[in-house]
């Protein structure tokens, strides 16, 4: 769940790169910038006490170079550190990749399945919910073996479970009250 | 008592003496007079008529008394003698009564003895009817309360089993045939 700071700054965000008319460049900059904090090698490093706010900041921007992040985005980043708000901004770019899908009419599902779906199978689902949803759908799939078999989608905080592992589990309720899986 | 007692011994010396005397003057004068009968006659008329008249003078009054003051006691005596029947008689119907009474108490306490020991048993039956009914049902409710449980515990492991063999199932024989029916039934359950 994002929290409250997370989601002022993404708003904040979103309104400049908005106003640039510049959100998708700067959705896909933020999730890479995220990521790199979220790295194991880089993010102790960013976000430890011990670095001075000068050092940080020029930390930030050469990695801001290196990205080729924009101006607005390696500006904002600059704020982060100075504020040492880095560790926020995994769940910033979440938010704000959340506020785009609304701004741009998508929605992200996740699709889990027993076996690797193929694009057929992924475009029947993708339809089925750009129809449920009205919305463009934006898919990410994912293998999960424990499903035995059909598929699991996740709309946001959504779940439409077609699973055989939920099935059976649904039957044994109904046979056996308390019989555990 | 001791008055007319002396007046008797008196009276007794006096006739005693008189009549000895009356005697000695008899048998003198017999001396006198054997011829004439009449003399002796006479003296022991006298004789005897004094003796009487000691008798009734002294000796009677005594007596009397003395058989009066006998009736007296003997007549108190009876009278005492009657009262201690009396009192015996009413003590025995006292008793007799008492003994009927205490024999009714008796009878009276065995019948409520009885009266008491069947009610007591009657209530201890009660009591072990009670008890026995409700060990009974604790009894059936534990056996129900068992059979339930086991029945639930045989019906899970039964479908633990049914639902291992067919997770195996599904794990080994679905194809990819099943797969695309499972998602075509999600699909029809997901459209609106």
């Amino acid at each position: 769940m994002t929290g409250a700071v997370a989601r002022r700054y993404a708003k904040a965000l979103f309104a400049l790169a908005k106003q640039e008319n510049a959100l998708e460049q700067t959705a896909e900059q933020l999730q890479r910038m995220a990521a790199l904090v979220d790295d194991p090698a880089i993010g102790p490093v960013l976000r430890s006490p011990l670095l001075s706010t000068e050092r940080r900041r020029q930390l930030t921007q050469t990695l801001a170079r290196d990205l080729s992040l924009s101006d607005l985005l390696a500006r904002f980043v600059g704020v982060l550190a100075d504020q040492q708000r880095l560790n926020q901004l995994p769940a910033m770019a979440e938010y704000f990749q959340l506020l785009l899908d609304q701004e741009l009419g998508r929605v992200r599902i996740t699709m889990r399945s027993a076996r690797p779906l193929d694009t057929q199978q992924q475009e029947q689902i993708v339809g089925a919910f750009a129809r449920l949803t009205g919305k463009q759908v934006v898919p990410a799939v994912a293998v999960d073996p424990e499903l035995l078999g059909g598929v699991v989608v996740e709309v946001g905080s959504k779940v439409y479970d077609g699973s055989v592992r939920t099935q059976l589990e649904r039957l044994a309720k109904e046979l056996g009250g308390t019989a555990a899986l | 008592m001791k008055r007319p007692v002396t007046r008797l011994v008196l009276m007794a010396v006096l006739a005693f003496a008189g009549s000895a005397l009356a005697e000695e003057a008899a048998h003198a004068h017999a001396h006198e007079t054997a011829s004439s009968p009449l003399g002796p006659l006479l003296f022991s008329t006298i004789n005897l008529a004094i003796f009487i008249w000691i008798l009734a003078r002294y000796v009677m009054p005594s007596v009397r008394e003395w058989v009066h003051h006998r009736r007296t006691h003997v007549v108190e005596a009876l009278e005492q003698a009657a009262a201690a029947k009396a009192e015996a008689l009413r003590l025995r119907e006292e008793w007799e009564q008492r003994l009927v009474q205490f024999s009714r108490s008796v009878e009276e306490m065995q019948v409520q003895a009885r009266r008491d020991a069947e009610r007591e048993r009657a209530r201890i039956l009660e009591a072990a009817h009670k008890t026995a009914a409700a060990i009974r049902r604790d009894a059936e409710l534990a056996a129900a309360y068992e059979v339930r449980r086991t029945q639930e515990q045989v019906r899970a492991d039964l479908v633990r089993q049914a639902v291992r063999l067919a997770e195996q199932a599904a794990r080994t024989q679905l194809t990819a045939a099943d797969h695309q029916r499972f998602i075509a039934e999600f699909l029809r359950q997901v459209e609106p």
